[in-house]
């Protein structure tokens, strides 16, 4: 069955029920059901049909669920793109994907239209009310392609990972079992819309006619908007990267207000979550704490539901075992199966298996993680690292060599490193520019060079300018050696009292 | 509370919190602070902190977004809009040590 049936059904059955809020804004099913036919038939007028792609550039918004819903009721699949990602990055992804269509909010519009110049029609996102809403629902295969979601490549190249309906209703079609979500249920979305874990907020939401209720990106890192927002909205199942957790914890003060009572699940994935956090968690509430695993390319394949016997453990929670119909095991790299004790590649197979990146050959096969796991003594697993010079920031996916060769590509840039310094919610990246002789970039040049090209996650929060870069005796690159010299900068720019924001000590 | 010195109070910290003193001076007013990635939403929730403890005005969460925070004019226009009608510190900018706004 496709995703969009999902609202679909919803909208017939509850057609009064709120189905999405942001920031004030609400659709009821009815209104959702309205406004994703009155953007189809629209986007049809502009020749958009089965198998297109259609890039929604846009902000937050209930509109922006709604052009979701829509693009995908013509057959055709999203591609989702922050607000605040540069025009230069949204016409590079439209051109690589071969958009029929850019759509995005009235202020963006000139600019889109005039960087896209004729390739693909830019239309605004937010459908104007006399459109007619004519249900419109293309028959569509649920191989076909759902949406595409970039990701940054460990080769330095952003890759689309393809999504098809089949793929995604597998996860959703798990999760709303395994947490039982029911329709009185109001489901917290945090994570931008680029980012998978939003698949969960929205379409488990849509199965059953719950809610869903969306947070800016700009309030994402903001502790206590996210404890209001918690409160306010009366959330009873949350889903983040741990960060957003941490932060709530350590500065939202969340842990001096009792737990509410009507929340009943936390989920979190995309980074470990120390144990400390968990442990602060469970003291608090009585709600299902589940780690959830699995990078984009896969969606959610193993998860972990937190037991007391988990709070003794001096790391983070085993990602667990598998779900959403999948088979995972642990690949020693001799290509055998990893033993229980043994570490191994996490390799994964079944439905939630990505179609393939696009331009690339379809995926055949297992799909290998690059994340390095130990087997445990149940058989479930406990994730040990990369494999490869990925890191993660904030649950986001980064290749070092992506960053790397995008900088290289500044005109006044001879020489780059890029390493992650800190971890958790303190973890950034950092570039050490060599330029090229008689030439000064300012780190806000290089800054500016790279969110042209990468997506916001991945730019670098701080860019040193030096002679050289630190070589090992063999001459490979001395990654430690440019960590230790980004602390020493901080201590030495401590010394005269000035401490980046974020590095203070903070109270715990 | 003045655009002027609300602006100004705005480059100082972003110069000194997340551009290390910003040495070769490429800041400016318009520079695109989050599409440039110089603030993201972690550092957004830095710079309220900031704006609330140091200018005594709290940004409710309505008015958080991107527009809002695209620049440094366009948050020094935010903030002068929001500040109270008698703001609890006359010269605010220059009083670093006149307290803290009160806010849990």
């Amino acid at each position: 069955m496709t995703l969009h049936r999902l609202a679909i059904d919803s909208a017939a059955r509850h057609p009064d029920r709120l189905a999405v809020s942001c920031g004030g804004d609400t659709l009821t099913y009815r209104e959702l059901d309205d406004a994703a036919n009155r953007f189809a038939n629209r986007l049809r007028e502009h020749g958009v049909g089965r198998g297109d792609r259609v890039v929604l550039w846009s902000d937050k918004s209930v509109d922006m669920i709604a052009a979701m819903q829509g693009v995908l009721r013509l057959g055709a699949a999203y591609v989702p793109m922050d607000g605040t990602s540069p025009v230069a990055r949204v016409t590079m992804l439209a051109a690589d994907c071969g958009a029929a269509a850019v759509c995005t909010d009235a202020g963006r519009l000139a600019e889109a239209g005039t960087a896209i110049a004729g390739s693909a029609p830019c239309l605004d996102l937010h459908s104007p009310s006399t459109m007619d809403i004519d249900p419109v629902n293309e028959e569509s295969d649920d191989r076909d392609l759902a949406y595409i979601l970039y990701t940054s490549g460990s080769t330095g190249v952003p890759k689309g990972v393809c999504v098809s309906h089949r793929n995604a209703r597998a996860f959703v079609d798990w999760a709303v079992a395994e947490l039982a979500v029911g329709q009185h249920d109001r489901l917290a979305n945090h994570a931008p819309l680029v980012f998978d874990l939003s698949v969960l907020d929205l379409y488990a939401a849509f199965a059953v006619g719950a809610s869903v209720h969306l947070l800016a990106a700009e309030l994402a890192y903001a502790p206590a908007q996210l404890v209001q927002f918690l409160y306010e909205e009366r959330i009873t199942i949350w889903y983040s990267v741990p960060s957003a957790l941490v932060l709530m914890v350590r500065d939202g003060g969340l842990l001096e207000r009792p737990a509410p009572a009507a929340l009943r699940v936390v989920c979190f994935a995309g980074e470990p979550f120390p144990i400390g956090g968990v442990r602060s968690l469970a003291g608090w509430t009585d709600a299902r704490l589940l780690n959830l695993y699995g990078p984009t390319e896969t969606n959610v394949c193993t998860y972990h539901e937190v037991t007391p016997a988990d709070l003794d453990r001096d790391r983070p929670v085993p990602i667990g075992r598998a779900c959403s119909g999948d088979t995972v095991w642990a690949q020693r790299p001799d290509g055998t199966v990893a033993g229980r004790g043994d570490d191994g590649e996490l390799v994964v197979t079944g439905p939630t298996v990505l179609l393939g990146y696009w331009g690339a050959p379809p995926q055949r096969g297992p799909y290998h993680t690059g994340d390095i796991v130990r087997v445990l003594d149940d058989g479930s697993f406990d994730y040990v690292g990369r494999r490869d010079h990925t890191v993660k920031v904030r649950g986001h996916r980064v290749g070092l060599g992506e960053v790397e060769r995008t900088i290289a590509g500044h005109p006044d840039v001879d020489d780059v490193a890029v390493v992650l310094v800190g971890s958790g919610i303190e973890a950034r990246l950092v570039a050490f520019v060599v330029p090229v002789r008689d030439r000064t970039p300012g780190p806000l040049a290089v800054k500016a060079h790279c969110a042209r090209l990468l997506p916001s996650y991945a730019l670098p929060e701080h860019v040193h300018i030096g002679p050289d870069l630190p070589r090992t005796g063999n001459g490979k690159l001395d990654r430690p050696a440019l960590v230790r010299r980004h602390t020493e900068l901080v201590a030495r720019r401590a010394e005269r009292g000035l401490v980046p924001a974020g590095q203070k000590g903070k109270a715990r | 509370m003045k655009q002027a010195e609300v602006t100004d109070a705005l480059m100082k910290f972003i110069r000194e919190e997340f551009l290390w003193g910003d040495d070769s001076r490429e800041l400016t007013e318009s520079t695109p602070l989050l599409e440039w990635g110089i603030i993201d939403s972690l550092r957004t929730a830095l710079l309220l902190t900031h704006v609330r403890e140091q200018l005594g005005v709290f940004v409710s969460p309505a008015k958080i977004n991107a527009r809002n925070f695209r620049d440094v004019t366009s948050i020094a226009t935010l903030v002068v809009a929001e500040a109270p009608e008698d703001p609890p510190f006359a010269d605010a900018t220059n009083t670093s040590n006149s307290g803290k706004a009160g806010q849990a």
